[in-house]
């Protein structure tokens, strides 16, 4: 009887999965997810397609906060050049969405990296503070550039068109969305199995340490924001197929805050802490809209009370967060899983 | 027909019958949705919330007076906290599950951004974005702004400086102060070419921030360029800044406040440093005497008896009147294509003396081309004189 990780090869070692349980729940999910949409409303489908792109920034995020140890808070700017680029090369360049959405994640790439320049220079606060003004810069130039952005007014995206089959409604960007989650999950899976990401890893913990070792500190703090702000680039076309529409106030602060919240209540650096990050802050406020609604038959002023009492249930989520779980809701996961992986014999 | 079959085939028949009947009326009484898109918790809140009072107010007072056709309205809430992409998602929600026949919109940034949307789902909407790109059928056939639109105001402050100027010395000079949201902007364009149009000089236009909480920098800027008038677009929670920074820095210029921007708590918000400032304003104030404002007053005292009302209340009321009556023109099966022909069949409908009648036609939605100059004397807002610009067609969807 197999009880707690037991490994006695290197094949064994190297797996992504130890169990073949993941492995089926995995399947299960995605198969479910693929046949979900036809039962759904639109309301819900909305839903899941916002967590999908959540999913993708997050992990991205992660990647940069959690796994390599570089604060941003400008990860709603990066959003916001995905967006703007992708939607720009479609509507001004005439790209189809499959050439705009990879040329826009790579341009804001371009853009990661040039507020990743501090980042040789500077740490914690003073690198928050650095890329702080990266979302203002970019909220500045979307405002003003109204030939490119269409200012305030809001630029219209057109839907993203897979054989002649327009992407305009939430059942079938689903599938677009969704198709790109998959990778963007393995990838960063992945990615810890390598050298650049055990690289990253090193840097968070001491990159002194990790320099004496011969990691390179700019190659790899660079590498680090290309890689966060690619996921971002493509969170951010993914965004614009999605809502349809663009404006400055899609990216706000709050936005980055919301990302910020993801990765610490979901886990610094675990990927499935990015999902859970995800899923939990694009509920949160679903949950208690719907708890809003259905309590106006009883009490016909919860509509507004519950409306303003969101933002202080999201603080004090944060907070019990950081109080009783820093390591977040992957943590927990963890927890769990050990438990049922040791079971009966958990002493 | 065998004996025994007789009373069971009758029976049976009855049966249908009453379950014909039961249905029919069941149907018959399924509530007309609306969609109501609210702002509780963003910047827009201030009015947000009286207007949602309103709107729900109303929709109950029609539901009391047996709904419209029989059937009830039901209000579709959704509070997006003046964020297009909530908006957005919003909408969906409306058209795609709830099947709404009308929405009740909200602000200009999220009804510019859903205008491809109305169009495509012909869904009408009703908003409380006055912007005069909504105005135009030919553009946007199904959206119907619930006022006055904000173009017809700066034509009417323009016109106002250009009336009241009297020295022949020098071209008046005037300043627009507006937000930095497609709310604020609305208006701007058509405002510069009128201004040029009519020879007033536009010397200065400031941007301050949609949550303005200085507006020093600005001022001092819009001081060097010395203007006699300033047109303001903003909401009302924040143009108390802007008046009491220019009282502060001791500015001689007249202020003229778009309809969003000047209710009852201006006075209050910004105390001596409103005094004298003027207002476009198309709703009556609390307790004015036209003919529905005692039922307003009656519902607001029984449902909130410990709250002062403000004239956003009035506008959620008046929102819901305005598309009750459409939907009665409808006819009993109402579609959003019926509804958007019955709103283009009102011909100086009396909103319950809460607005100047409303026409809309289908070459034109601007409501209304009047409204009423109103100036805060003595801590209280005042009617100065009723005020009105042509309907020209040159403006429309401008």
């Amino acid at each position: 009887m197999k009880c707690g990780g037991f490994r006695v090869s290197y094949g064994s070692d190297e797996r992504i999965f130890d169990t073949a349980l993941p492995i089926v729940g995995l399947v299960l999910l995605l198969a479910g997810l693929a046949v979900f949409p036809p039962f759904a409303t639109t309301y819900w489908m909305d839903v899941l397609n916002r967590i999908g792109i959540a999913i993708i920034g997050a992990i991205g995020l992660n990647i940069l906060l959690g796994f390599t140890g570089q604060i941003s808070i400008g990860h709603a700017a990066f959003l916001a050049v995905g967006a703007y680029s992708t939607a720009i090369l479609e509507v001004n360049v005439g790209l189809p969405f499959f050439l705009a959405i990879p040329l826009g994640a790579l341009i804001t790439s371009g853009f990661g990296l040039i507020f990743g320049i501090p980042s040789l220079r500077l740490k914690g606060l003073y690198l928050a503070i650095a890329t702080l003004s990266a979302h203002f810069i970019t909220t500045f130039v979307i405002v003003h550039w109204e030939s490119m952005t269409k200012g305030v007014v809001g630029l219209s995206v057109p839907p993203a068109v897979v054989f002649g089959l327009p992407l305009d409604s939430d059942f079938r960007i689903f599938y677009l969305i969704y198709a790109l989650v998959v990778p963007a999950i393995l990838f960063a899976k992945n990615l810890f199995r390598t050298r650049v990401g055990r690289a990253f890893i090193a840097v968070r913990d001491r990159d002194v340490a990790a320099s004496v070792m011969g990691v390179s500190l700019l190659r790899y703090k660079l590498l680090a924001f290309i890689v966060s702000s690619f996921y971002a680039g493509v969170a951010g076309g993914l965004m614009a197929h999605h809502s349809r529409i663009l404006f400055p106030d899609s990216f706000t602060l709050l936005v980055a805050i919301d990302y910020l919240a993801m990765v610490i209540i979901g886990g610094m650096g675990s990927i499935v802490g990015s999902i859970f990050g995800a899923i939990f802050m694009t509920l949160l406020p679903e949950v208690l809209k719907l708890t809003a609604t259905s309590l106006t038959g009883i009490y016909p002023q919860a509509f507004g009370f519950i409306a303003s009492v969101r933002d202080v249930v999201f603080g004090l989520a944060v907070i019990f967060f950081l109080m009783y779980e820093p390591l977040g809701l992957a943590r927990i996961w963890v927890r769990f899983r050990s438990y049922w992986q040791l079971w009966p014999y958990s002493y | 027909m065998s004996r025994a079959l007789g009373p069971l085939v009758r029976l049976l028949l009855v049966g249908l019958v009453a379950l014909g009947l039961a249905a029919a009326p069941a149907e018959a009484q399924a509530p007309i949705k609306l969609g109501n898109l609210v702002d509780l918790t963003g910047p827009t809140s201030d009015q947000g919330k009286d207007i949602a009072k309103g709107r729900n107010d109303a929709v109950q007072w029609f539901n009391e007076r047996g709904g419209i056709h029989g059937r009830k309205i039901e209000l579709v809430s959704v509070e997006y906290g003046f964020q297009p992409p909530r908006a957005v998602a919003a909408y969906k929600k409306f058209v795609e599950d709830e099947k709404v026949l009308l929405v009740l919109g909200y602000g200009t940034p999220d009804t510019e951004a859903l205008r491809p949307f109305i169009t495509k789902d012909k869904m009408p909407y009703l908003s409380g974005s006055y912007s005069g790109h909504l105005t135009d059928p030919r553009q946007t056939p199904y959206n119907f702004p619930g006022g006055i639109d904000y173009t017809s105001q700066i034509r009417i402050f323009l016109n106002h400086v250009k009336e009241t100027w009297k020295d022949t010395s020098r071209k008046p000079r005037v300043a627009f102060i507006y937000a930095d949201n497609s709310y604020g902007r609305a208006p701007i364009e058509a405002g510069r070419a009128y201004a040029k149009e009519i020879g007033i000089d536009l010397v200065d236009e400031e941007i301050i921030p949609t949550v303005v909480v200085d507006a020093t920098s600005q001022l001092l800027t819009m001081q060097k360029k010395s203007p006699d008038f300033v047109y303001v677009n903003t909401n009302t929670q924040w143009v108390p800044v802007v008046l009491k920074d220019s009282y502060k820095l001791g500015l001689k210029v007249t202020y003229v406040i778009n309809n969003y921007g000047i209710d009852e708590r201006t006075p209050k918000l910004a105390g001596d440093a409103a005094e004298g400032v003027l207002g476009i304003q198309d709703v009556a104030y609390w307790g004015e005497n036209v003919s529905g404002m005692k039922t307003l007053m009656e519902v607001h005292k029984k449902n909130h008896p410990n709250e002062t009302p403000n004239s956003p209340y009035m506008r959620g009321w008046l929102w819901v009147i305005v598309a009750a009556e459409a939907i009665k023109r409808a006819g009993p099966n109402p579609t959003g294509e019926a509804v958007k022909n019955a709103l283009e069949s009102f011909k100086e409908f009396d909103t319950w003396g809460l607005t100047p009648p409303f026409t809309y036609t289908n070459e034109d939605h601007r409501p209304t081309n009047r409204a009423r100059l109103v100036q805060v004397k003595g801590g209280k807002i005042v009617q100065v004189r009723e005020v009105s610009v042509d309907r020209d067609m040159k403006w429309i969807g401008k």
